[in-house]
């Protein structure tokens, strides 16, 4: 199967790291510019760019399995992204009377990457489970 | 869909591992046919009936299911 679309497997450590930086920061309070529009702007935008390296990224024991996996995944969190986008203004006007009609483009793409790395990892870890189950047995 | 992997493994003396390398992919993936919850590729199927020298339709069934 093809898979040239992805990066390589060592980008999910930079993905890490740009993950980190933000979480570092709001943790111990760390200010890493004067403007807190900026800076939380940076901090989504990192945290972004972090979970599209990590779900574009191929896994060291990449096979057509995990590519299986990954389509998978890729639709369940597009159905969430598209569920969000139409559910969340639909019930802001039914709990709060607000209209608030779409998203940023940005936060939804944010959801739907973060959907795709949660589906991901759950898959995998039943892989996981899957073969430690037949070790014990 | 049914199939004697696991059999043959056992027949030919190879582990999941063996026959994961043999074929090009995980040992995962072995084991997720093997406990039918994966499906194959044509390409993938046919590359593990030639290490057990089989031919696809003696290797894999389909049910009534399928």
């Amino acid at each position: 199967m093809n898979s040239n679309f992805l990066f390589p497997s060592k980008f999910k450590y930079l993905a890490i790291i740009l993950f980190l930086i933000p979480v570092f920061c709001h943790l111990f309070d760390i200010v890493l510019l004067n403007n807190d529009l900026v800076e939380k702007t940076l901090f989504e935008f990192l945290v972004s760019v972090a979970f599209f390296l990590i779900v574009f990224s191929r896994y060291k024991d990449d096979d057509e399995m995990l590519y299986s996996i990954r389509l998978k995944t890729t639709v369940y969190s597009l159905l969430i992204g598209v569920f969000l986008l139409i559910a969340r203004p639909l019930l802001n006007f039914i709990l709060w009377n607000q209209v608030e009609m779409y998203e940023s483009a940005g936060s939804i793409i944010s959801t739907v990457l973060f959907f795709n790395v949660l589906f991901f990892l759950r898959e995998r870890n039943k892989l996981k489970e899957s073969l430690e189950d037949e070790e014990l047995h | 869909m049914k199939n004697y992997i696991k059999i043959e493994r056992a027949r030919y003396n190879l582990t999941q591992g063996d026959l994961a390398e043999k074929v090009g992919v995980s040992r995962q993936t072995i084991n997720s046919i093997e406990t039918k919850k994966y499906i194959p590729s044509t390409v993938l199927a046919l590359k593990i009936a030639k290490v057990f020298n089989m031919t696809l339709d003696a290797l894999f069934e389909l049910e009534d299911d399928d």
